[in-house]
C-alpha cells in the first residue's frame, strides 16, 4: 500500500514537472515574441493559439500533485476543536468528496474531446486541431483522479488504523494569498 | 420548490460541507452542480463539469497566474529577498523602528515582483525575522512587521488576488493593477508610521542598530539590481505600456530563472521546490475558480442574486451603509473561512450589488483586495500569523496577534479611507485610460 | 414554461438591453402568460462567449445568443458574410442571410436548432494606431485575426495575424502595440474603448461578423401550440430585420460620439483605392468559394441577396 502511495506521489510529483517546463516554454515562446516585436518588428505567428492548448496540458498537470499534497484550501475550525477519531472521518469524508468531483470531471472531459473531434474545433490562427491537446489534458484529469484514490484510500486507513500512517508532507507556503 | 429555497439550502449546504472541512472550491462545484440540477436538470448540470474546466484552463487571462507564481518562486530561491532586504536595510536599518521599518519596505519590494502574500510572509519570515530577533526586537513588532508586511504581496501589483478577482467579475488586470498604486503606497507609509508609533511608545521593543559605514551601504543598494531590473521591467513594462500584463508576466519567468540559473541557485531540490510551490498554488486557484463559477451559475439561475438587489434597492438605504455592511459581514465571515474564501463564495450575490448602486467594480476589486490582507493576519484564521508561528515555534501566536495590532489599526484606517475616497484608487487608472 | 435566455454580454449592452430583452418582453405577453423568457445577461448562465452554443447543446440555456466565428468549423456556411465588400449595412446583410436560410440553402448545424434569428454585424472597417491607406501598408502589421475567413488574404498581404485576443483585451493589445490595427466596427470600438487607441479608421466595408439566435429544437418542439406563435411571431424574418436596423443605428450613433471624443482620422477611400483593395483581398473570396461545396452557388445567391436586401431598404 505504501508503496503505490509512494509511487503515485512520484507520479504527481513528474507531471508537475512536466507541466511547468511548458510553462517556462511558453514564457520563452512569449519572450521572444516580444523581443522580436520589438527589435525587428517580426512577431512569432500564433503564440496565443500554442498557449490556449499548452495551457490546458499545463493546468491539468499540475492538479494530480496538489490533490496529492491536499493543496485546497480548507477551513479547519471545526477539526481544532474535534477529537483525531473524529478529525479522521472529517479527512475520509473530504477525500471521497474531492474523489468524487474530480472522477466526475474527468469522466465529463471524454466526450467533451469527442465533441472537439467531431466538430472539428481548430485554434484560431494556426489552425491546429484542439482535440489532441484536449485528450492530454484528459488523460491528466484520470492520472488526478488516481491520485485522489490514493489519498482517499490512505485516509481510510489511517481512520481505522490511528492517524500515524499518514506520511504526506502538508507544506503550506504555496497558498496564493 | 421555490428556486430560492433551493439557493438558500444550497447555501447552507455549501458553508455545512466546507466547515467538514471539505476544500472550498470542491464544496461550491459539487453544491453548485447538485443545485444547478435541482432547477434545470441533471444533464445540463453535469455538461458544466466539463465546459468550466475546460474555459478555466484555456483562458489567456487566467494564465497569467502560473506565470506570476512561477516568478515569485524562482525570485526568491535566487535570493533576490535578501538583496531587496539589505538594500532597504542600508536605507532605513540605523533609523527608529529602522529593521522593522526595512522589513515594511522591503516586502513591498518584493511585492513587485511576488504576486503572493503567503510567499511573501515565508520568504520575509526567513530574511527578516532572525535580524530582527538578533538585535534584540520584541518579538512581537518584530512577527507583526513580517505578517502584516507579508499582505503587501497581494496589494502590490501584480497580485494573484487581483487577476483572480479580475476573472470572475470580467474586469481588467491593467486597470487593478494601476489602481492599486495610491493603495498600495498608502500602505507602506501607513505600516511606517505604526512602527515608528510603537517604537515611539515602547523604545525597548525596537532597538537601534549602528548605522552601517557609507561604502557598505553603497555596497547593498548596488547589490539589489537584480530585484530592480525585475521590477522594472515587469511593472514598468506594464504600466508605460510596452508589454500586456501576460507578456510580462512571462518576461519576468525568463529573466527570474536566468537569475537562477546564473547564480547558480537551481539544483534538482530548489528546482523541485519551486515547481511544487508554484504548481499546488496554481491548481487550487483553478479548482477555486471552476467551483466558484459553477457555483454562481446556480445562484443566477435561482434568480437569487437579482432576488437581493431588488431587496437591497427597495430598502432604499445609503450606498455606504451597504457598502460598510458588506464589508463587517466580510470581517464576520473572516472569522470561519479565510477571506479569498469568502470573496468567491460571496461573490455572485455581492457583485450585482455593488453594480446596482452605481459603484465601480475596479474600485471595489481594490477593496476585496485590501479586506483580504486584513483577513491574512487577523485571528482566528490569520494565514500569515500561523504560517510565522509554524516557522518559529518559541514565538507564541498570541504574541504575534498582540503584534499585529498596530498594523491591523494602520489597516482599517487605510480601509475607511480607500472606502470613503474613491478617487484615491480610481483616479490613475482614469487618468491613464 | 420558464425559457432561459443567455447573453455573454452585459445587461447594459446594445444588443442585450435593446434587442433582446424587449424580444423577450414582447413574446411573453403574445403567449397569454404560458412563456416566461428570462434573460440572463453578463455571462451569468455562461461567461465564456465562445462556449453559448454548447450552452444549448447542453441544455444549460433555452436560447442563446451565439457568434459562430468563437468556434471555426460550426454554421460553417455563414461564414460568407465575412468577406470583404459584400455586407454593406446590418439591415442588408441580416435580411438577405435570412432570405439564404429560410431557401433552405444553409444546411448541416442550422439543421439542428430552432433558428430565432439569423443576422449580420455591420460591417467591419479597418481600425488602426499606424496609417494604413494601400494595401501595401500592412506589409509586416500585427493585425488581430478576424476569424480564418480572412486569414488568407492578411497573409498574402504579408501582415501578421495575432489570434487569442478577445474584444475586452483589444484596447491593451492596441495600446501596447501587440496589434497594429483589428477589423471592427463603431459600436465595438466604443464598447471597449478602442477609440482611445486608435489613430485611422479606414472606411471600408471588409467583412461583417455573422450571428444567431439559436434555441434547442427539443425544448421548441415540446411548447404547446400557442407558446410556439409567440415565439414564432417574433422570430425569422421580423427579428432578423429589427436587429439588423437596431445594430446599424447603434453603429452610426456610437461613430459620432467616438469621433466626437477622440483625435482619430478617418480615411474616406476613393474608387481608385477601393479598387486595389478589393484586389488584394480577393483571395479570401476565392478560397472562400474553393472551400466549400456549392460554393460559388451560395456566393452568387448571397450576393444576388444582398442587391435585393439593398434595393429595398
Ligand atoms: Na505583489
Ligand atoms: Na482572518
Amino acid at each position: 500500500m505504501q508503496l503505490i502511495w509512494n509511487r503515485s506521489q512520484a507520479l504527481a510529483r513528474a507531471l508537475t514537472l512536466i507541466g511547468f517546463t511548458g510553462l517556462l516554454v511558453l514564457a520563452l515562446m512569449t519572450t521572444s515574441d516580444v523581443l522580436m516585436r520589438w527589435l525587428f518588428q517580426a512577431p512569432l505567428q500564433g503564440v496565443n493559439d500554442v498557449i490556449s492548448v499548452v495551457m490546458a496540458v499545463v493546468i491539468s498537470a499540475c492538479i494530480p500533485a496538489n490533490l496529492a499534497m491536499k493543496q485546497n484550501i480548507r477551513v479547519e475550525v471545526f477539526g481544532a476543536v474535534a477529537g483525531p477519531r473524529l478529525k479522521a472521518a472529517l479527512e475520509a469524508f473530504s477525500s471521497l468528496l474531492t474523489f468524487i468531483l474530480i472522477a466526475l470531471i474527468a469522466w465529463q472531459f471524454v466526450s467533451y474531446v469527442t465533441s472537439l473531434k467531431v466538430n472539428g474545433d481548430r485554434t484560431w490562427v494556426l489552425g491546429w486541431q484542439v482535440w489532441p491537446w484536449w485528450s492530454a489534458a484528459t488523460a491528466m484529469l484520470w492520472l488526478a483522479a488516481f491520485v485522489q484514490a490514493m489519498v482517499l484510500i490512505t485516509d481510510i486507513a489511517s481512520l481505522f488504523s490511528g492517524p500515524d500512517v499518514d506520511a504526506r508532507a502538508n507544506d503550506d507556503t504555496s497558498s496564493p494569498l | 420548490m421555490d428556486p430560492l429555497i433551493i439557493a438558500l439550502i444550497g447555501c447552507a449546504a455549501m458553508m455545512g460541507l466546507i466547515l467538514l472541512h471539505v476544500p472550498i472550491g470542491i464544496s461550491m462545484a459539487l453544491v453548485g452542480v447538485a443545485g444547478f440540477a435541482q432547477v434545470v436538470g441533471w444533464g445540463p448540470a453535469i455538461s458544466l463539469l466539463a465546459s468550466e474546466p475546460a474555459s478555466a484552463m484555456s483562458s489567456l487571462d487566467l494564465a497569467v497566474i502560473p506565470l506570476f507564481m512561477l516568478m515569485g518562486s524562482l525570485a526568491a530561491a535566487s535570493g533576490l529577498a535578501s538583496d531587496v532586504y539589505d538594500m532597504t536595510n542600508a536605507l532605513f536599518g540605523h533609523r527608529r523602528g529602522g529593521l522593522a521599518t526595512t522589513t515594511v519596505v522591503a516586502s513591498a519590494g518584493f511585492g513587485a515582483i511576488c504576486g503572493s502574500g503567503v510567499a511573501t510572509t515565508a520568504t520575509f519570515g526567513r530574511v527578516a525575522m532572525p535580524e530582527m530577533l538578533a538585535r534584540g526586537y520584541h518579538p512581537g513588532l518584530a512577527s507583526g512587521a513580517v505578517a502584516a508586511g507579508g499582505t503587501l504581496g497581494i496589494i502590490v501589483p501584480p497580485s494573484a488576488m487581483m487577476i483572480l478577482y479580475s476573472v470572475l467579475t470580467e474586469q481588467s488586470v491593467l486597470q487593478l493593477f494601476t489602481a492599486a498604486i495610491i493603495p498600495a503606497l498608502l500602505a507602506v507609509l501607513f505600516y511606517a508610521i505604526a512602527v515608528q508609533v510603537t517604537a515611539w511608545r515602547n523604545p525597548e521593543a525596537a532597538p537601534r542598530s549602528e548605522k552601517l559605514p557609507f561604502k557598505d551601504r553603497m555596497a547593498a543598494i548596488g547589490r539589489a539590481w537584480g530585484v530592480i531590473l525585475l521590477a522594472v521591467v515587469v511593472l514598468g513594462g506594464i504600466y508605460s505600456g510596452i508589454f500586456t500584463v501576460n507578456e510580462a508576466a512571462a518576461v519576468g519567468v525568463v529573466i527570474a530563472f536566468l537569475f537562477a540559473l546564473l547564480r547558480r541557485r537551481l539544483n534538482r531540490a530548489t528546482f523541485l521546490q519551486v515547481m511544487a510551490e508554484a504548481s499546488g498554488s496554481t491548481a487550487m486557484i483553478y479548482i477555486m475558480v471552476f467551483g466558484a463559477t459553477i457555483f454562481s451559475y446556480f445562484i443566477s439561475v435561482t434568480g437569487g442574486a437579482s432576488f437581493i438587489v431588488g431587496a437591497i434597492s427597495d430598502a432604499s438605504v445609503h450606498p455606504l451603509i451597504v457598502i460598510f455592511g458588506i464589508l463587517l459581514l466580510y470581517i464576520f465571515l473572516g472569522a470561519f473561512f479565510d477571506e479569498v474564501a469568502a470573496m468567491v463564495i460571496t461573490l455572485p450575490f455581492v457583485i450585482p450589488v455593488i453594480q446596482g448602486l452605481g459603484y465601480d467594480l475596479v474600485w471595489w476589486g481594490i477593496i476585496n483586495v485590501v479586506v483580504i490582507g486584513i483577513g491574512m493576519i487577523t485571528p482566528p484564521i490569520g494565514i500569515n500569523v500561523m504560517l510565522l508561528n509554524s516557522m518559529y515555534r518559541d514565538v507564541k501566536i498570541t504574541t504575534i496577534y498582540r503584534g499585529i495590532v498596530p498594523f491591523l489599526v494602520a489597516d482599517l484606517v487605510r480601509l475607511t479611507i480607500l472606502v470613503l475616497f474613491p478617487a484615491l484608487t480610481l483616479w490613475l487608472p482614469r487618468m491613464l485610460g | 414554461e420558464i425559457l432561459r435566455f443567455s447573453s455573454f454580454e452585459p445587461p447594459v449592452a446594445h444588443v442585450t438591453k435593446n434587442i433582446l430583452t424587449p424580444w423577450a418582453e414582447n413574446v411573453n405577453a403574445a403567449s397569454g402568460g404560458e412563456l416566461d423568457v428570462q434573460i440572463f445577461p453578463g455571462g451569468t448562465l455562461g461567461r465564456n462567449p465562445a462556449q453559448q452554443l454548447k450552452l444549448v447543446e447542453d441544455g444549460v440555456a433555452d436560447i442563446a445568443w451565439v457568434i459562430p466565428g468563437y468556434t471555426p468549423g460550426r454554421f460553417d456556411q455563414g461564414t460568407i458574410g465575412e468577406l470583404p465588400f459584400l455586407v454593406p449595412s446590418a439591415t442588408a446583410g441580416s435580411d438577405a442571410i435570412w432570405s439564404m436560410y429560410e431557401q433552405g440553402l444553409l444546411g448541416g448545424d442550422y439543421e439542428n436548432f430552432k433558428l430565432i434569428g439569423v443576422m449580420m454585424s455591420s460591417p467591419n472597417a479597418l481600425a488602426s494606431a499606424a496609417e494604413i491607406r494601400n494595401p501595401a501598408d500592412m506589409k509586416g502589421l500585427n493585425l488581430r485575426a478576424p476569424g480564418p475567413t480572412m486569414l488568407g488574404a492578411i497573409d498574402a498581404l504579408g501582415a501578421v495575424p495575432v489570434g487569442g485576443i478577445t474584444a475586452p483585451g483589444l484596447a491593451e493589445a492596441m495600446s501596447r502595440g501587440l496589434i497594429s490595427g483589428t477589423f471592427t466596427q463603431f459600436g465595438a470600438i466604443e464598447t471597449f474603448r478602442v477609440g482611445e487607441t486608435m489613430s485611422y479608421y479606414l472606411d471600408m466595408p471588409l467583412g461583417a461578423t455573422p450571428m444567431l439566435i439559436v434555441m434547442n429544437q427539443t425544448k421548441y418542439n415540446g411548447l404547446s401550440d400557442e407558446a410556439k406563435a409567440a415565439i414564432d411571431q417574433y422570430s425569422g424574418r421580423v427579428f432578423s430585420d429589427t436587429f439588423g436596423q437596431s445594430f446599424d443605428q447603434n453603429v452610426a450613433e456610437a461613430r459620432e460620439r467616438v469621433l466626437a471624443a477622440n483625435d482619430i482620422t478617418v480615411i474616406e477611400p476613393d474608387d481608385a483605392m477601393t479598387k486595389e483593395w478589393e484586389d488584394a483581398l480577393a483571395v479570401s473570396t476565392t478560397e472562400w468559394i474553393a472551400g466549400h461545396d456549392n460554393g460559388q452557388a451560395l456566393y452568387d445567391a448571397f450576393a444576388a441577396a444582398i442587391a435585393k436586401a439593398s434595393a429595398a431598404n
